[in-house]
């Protein structure tokens, strides 16, 4: 009976483990890609509200590189929103023209996928061909940075969660053996002298007076209670 | 024994959706606090954005009144931004000049007071020349985390149900010790004799209380069948009628004479090395093409379809191949160790699919899989007929069949929420380590096997093959029906859906979810149908409509909007061959001990296997190849097509033989 639960206990604690575990990882992970998406989605609109400025210059014949005003509007864009690390206007040669961070003006442009979240809308001339890029970017250190509350929250909860799943699930292989236990020793003696769970003997007996009747109908003598 | 897993299963249960509940609590809570400051910006990003652009028309000199379109406007900007109530401008007296809503109750609200109500709004002015003219509104539901989590229980609750269905195979397993094999014996004749069932059990061996009372048990049970003999042979040679009578209907309430059927317990031990091996190559199905893809280059004169298929017909035509010849191995070398060898070649296998750097390595690496899949399969199937007989065989292969089905139905959700999350190299190491758990249940449950000395059982010969083909109603079964239904599995179902819902965006949790659908319908078919066309004898039938529905199924993805199309057809499918599987299985057996009946049943089935084999290795090279020559469409169509027609051929040529009518439906000979 110990063995039997020892072993089922070590059965369930990995499934219960596991199971906790990613259910707790699916829901940070939903949450983190909810919120990447929403930040992506406003790079995306800064970009295209900048790409838009920029195409309406460019409609009343000022080259993109002659938009000055376009220095004021990085600046004022990158500081409304504290998540944005920089937002760039490159050139077709990705050279950047206009920055939010002055020191990046005549740098190539390049990404890094592992620093920075980025999203880009194309500058297009009346001919819609393209002239230049918007790079709006923001900083992986400080959106992992917002995250980090998120993921210390769900893991102080999943440990306390996997704990209290284990140790149910002890409990629940200790309820369901001590109710088989009960069954299977609960016994009686049948007509025949054994020992057996007492929920058979009833059906036992069924079968014993029915033949015991289909004996005296026959006239023949009941058969002993052991077999030969 | 069914109440104690009844109260295991709803109290894990019951703890699980505690624990996953709490997370999700705790989840809502930091998601409000990531989420709605973050939606805030972004809506005030959104109403910046607007404003600049009524700031720019009224800058021209339009009023506000004059501007065309704004509605449409709003309107695009809700649409890219679903999370948000409404959009709308209002003047500085809080009259409404445009509005766009994604809630009905906002429609036709004239002052902005109507629209602000319980919602949270962000305000930007629009400015020209310095002073306000106009602003605009942006409302936030307030649920917005909520129903963000809600749209995450889908993937908890496949989470749920697949450790539930995994906690009931470990609760199986955990059976097979000797002591626990001891009770769930004593539990299962308890269970038996109150139902009224007299049938004996196989003998267990062991010392202590709970063996000696399973003995007595049984020992009753022997006394109480002899008493019937004894008294039906007095009843016999009396000629008593009455009495005979009424022994009858004993037999029937208590079945006193008939004999069980079920596999000896001892069986249960492989079922849990086979579901957990089948678990880690199910994981696979939702990502493996997408992954093949990744490092699918241009081969001349093969189109990149076909060049993606080919790490899977590879992997399908060794399995083929190899089975045959692997009876005759495992039995020499003793199948449990075989299964354990199987799942170390199969966990290499995996860890090298992970860390492959080009096609060639990916294609080294499967193949090992592939060596090791079937070595597992065939010991696991060898062990099970080498200890049963011709009564209880088929209760034992249905015992690993079924664990396989679960497997199909538990791998395909997991695999994708895993590479979906965390990558699919991160997946395939998962897979390397269900190996290693199916290799340890395998050393320490499976007894440890002397390989043969004597002589081993022939492998399938060619001239077996060819002497089943020549029939022409064997052909139609096993070429016309067999072979297509599992071209149509491999290659359309987990060839072609996953590569083309892919690339419409779907992530490999959905397609997880999509496939699951196959197991499911299979899970819960099988063992309905293998009793009702057996009732029915029907089998031929089954068959014929498990053939017309599959082929119909493709139909689904032109009909519907993926992935419920895709959801649909797979799920068609699954019932289809739900439906034909087991009285297909059955009337090889049937009509081949009628058309050749010098062919012993072990032949027979190993033609059978070897022709659905080979179609799971033709399934995705044929879909390939159409694909990457004529199209999906036609790839789809013509594969829907050859699996109705061939079902339609084998319904003619049974209706022209008489072949449709079984042995249950025949007149007596």
């Amino acid at each position: 009976m110990r063995r039997l639960a020892f072993v089922l206990m070590v059965a369930l604690t990995p499934v219960v483990l596991a199971a906790v575990a990613l259910g707790a990882y699916l829901n940070y992970g939903s949450i983190r890609q909810s919120y990447l998406d929403m930040v992506g989605d406003r790079l995306e609109t800064v970009a295209r509200r900048v790409a838009s400025d920029s195409e309406s210059a460019l409609s009343i014949g000022i080259p993109l590189a002659g938009q000055a005003t376009l220095s004021r509007l990085l600046q004022r864009e990158r500081e409304a929103d504290l998540v944005l690390s920089s937002i760039d206007v490159v050139d077709a040669t990705d050279t950047i023209l206009f920055s939010s961070d002055k020191s990046r003006i005549g740098m190539k442009e390049t990404t890094d996928p592992e620093l920075t979240l980025d999203r880009s809308a194309a500058i297009q001339n009346a001919f819609e061909t393209t002239e230049g890029t918007v790079v709006v970017r923001a900083s992986r250190a400080v959106l992992d940075s917002e995250l980090q509350e998120l993921a210390d929250g769900i893991e102080h909860v999943a440990i306390y969660a996997m704990l209290g799943a284990l140790f149910g699930s002890f409990a629940a292989v200790l309820l369901g053996l001590r109710v088989l236990w009960a069954r299977v020793s609960n016994t009686a003696e049948t007509a025949g002298g054994q020992i057996v769970p007492k929920e058979t003997v009833a059906t036992f007996r069924m079968v014993d007076d029915a033949h015991r009747s289909i004996a005296r109908q026959l006239g023949v003598a009941e058969a002993p209670k052991e077999v030969s | 024994m069914r109440r104690f897993d009844v109260i295991i299963l709803g109290l894990v249960t019951a703890v699980l959706l505690a624990a996953l509940g709490a997370i999700s609590w705790q989840s809502i809570r930091g998601a409000e606090n990531l989420l709605l400051p973050s939606l805030d910006r972004k809506a005030d990003v959104v109403a910046r954005s607007l404003s600049g652009l009524v700031g720019e028309a009224v800058g021209y000199g339009m009023t506000l009144d004059e501007i065309v379109g704004a509605d449409e406007v709003l309107a695009e900007a809700l649409t890219e931004n679903p999370e948000f109530a409404y959009a709308a401008i209002a003047k500085p007296d809080g009259r409404v000049v445009a509005l766009s809503s994604n809630q009905q109750d906002h429609d036709g609200a004239a002052v902005l007071s109507d629209l602000i109500g319980e919602l949270r709004t962000v305000t930007a002015p629009v400015e020209v020349d310095g002073r306000t003219v106009a602003s605009v509104v942006v409302g936030i539901p307030n649920a917005v985390a909520e129903t963000l989590i809600r749209r995450l229980w889908l993937d908890i609750a496949v989470l749920l149900l697949v450790s539930l269905l995994i906690t009931l195979e470990l609760l199986s397993f955990a059976f097979t010790i000797s002591s626990a094999s001891l009770l769930r014996g004593l539990a299962r004749r308890l269970n038996a004799l109150v139902k009224h069932d007299f049938r004996p059990h196989a003998p267990l061996a062991g010392t202590g209380p709970l063996a000696e009372e399973v003995a007595n048990v049984d020992h009753e049970i022997d006394r109480v069948r002899a008493e019937h003999a004894r008294l039906t042979r007095v009843a016999e040679a009396k000629n008593d009628e009455e009495a005979l009578a009424d022994l009858e209907l004993m037999e029937r309430r208590y079945h006193l004479s008939t004999e069980r059927t079920d596999p000896p317990v001892s069986l249960i031990a492989v079922r849990a090395p086979v579901f957990l091996f089948f678990f880690a190559e199910e994981l696979t199905r939702p990502f493996l093409p997408n992954y093949i893809k990744s490092f699918a280059e241009p081969i001349a004169g093969l189109s990149i379809e076909m060049v993606i298929s080919l790490p899977i017909v590879l992997f399908m035509a060794i399995v083929a191949i190899a089975q045959p010849s692997l009876n005759g191995i495992t039995e020499r070398y003793g199948r449990a160790r075989s299964l354990r060898v199987g799942a170390i070649l199969a966990l290499l296998g995996f860890v090298g699919t992970a860390y492959s750097a080009d096609m060639l390595q990916l294609i080294l690496f499967r193949s090992i899989t592939a060596v090791g899949l079937a070595t597992v399969f065939v010991a696991a199937q060898g062990y099970i007929v080498d200890r049963t007989g011709s009564v209880n065989r088929a209760r034992g292969i249905g015992l690993f069949v079924s664990g396989i089905m679960v497997a199909m139905l538990c791998g395909p959700p997991i695999g994708g929420i895993l590479a979906a999350r965390l990558g699919p190299s991160a997946a395939f190491l998962v897979s390397a380590g269900l190996c290693f758990a199916a290799y340890v249940c395998a050393s320490v449950a499976l007894p440890g096997d002397k390989p043969a000395s004597g002589s081993v059982a022939p492998g399938l010969r060619l001239s077996q093959v060819g002497a089943v083909l020549r029939r022409p109603a064997m052909l139609l079964l096993l070429a016309g029906c067999a072979l297509p239904a599992k071209m149509m599995l491999i290659g359309f179902c987990f060839y072609y859906l996953p590569l083309s819902l892919a690339s419409a965006g779907f992530d490999s949790a959905t397609i997880g979810r999509v496939l699951m659908l196959y197991g499911l319908a299979m899970v819960i078919l099988i063992p309905l149908v293998s009793r009702l066309s057996d009732d029915a004898g029907k089998r031929t039938l089954y068959v014929v409509i498990g053939a017309i529905l599959s082929g119909a199924a493709v139909l689904h993805v032109f009909v519907w909007p993926e992935p419920w199309g895709a959801a649909i057809a797979v799920l068609q499918i699954g019932i289809a061959q739900g439906l034909s599987t087991t009285p297909q299985s059955a009337l090889v057996g049937e009509l081949g001990s009628r058309y050749v009946p010098d062919l012993s049943q072990g032949g027979l089935y190993g033609v059978f296997r070897l022709i659905e084999r080979a179609g799971t290795a033709i399934g995705p090279a044929a879909m390939a190849f159409v694909w990457g020559a004529y199209g999906a469409t036609a790839a789809i169509v013509g594969m829907g097509l050859l699996v109705a027609a061939g079902g339609l051929l084998f319904a003619i040529s049974a209706i022209v033989t008489g072949g449709g009518r079984t042995e249950a439906s025949m007149p007596a000979r």
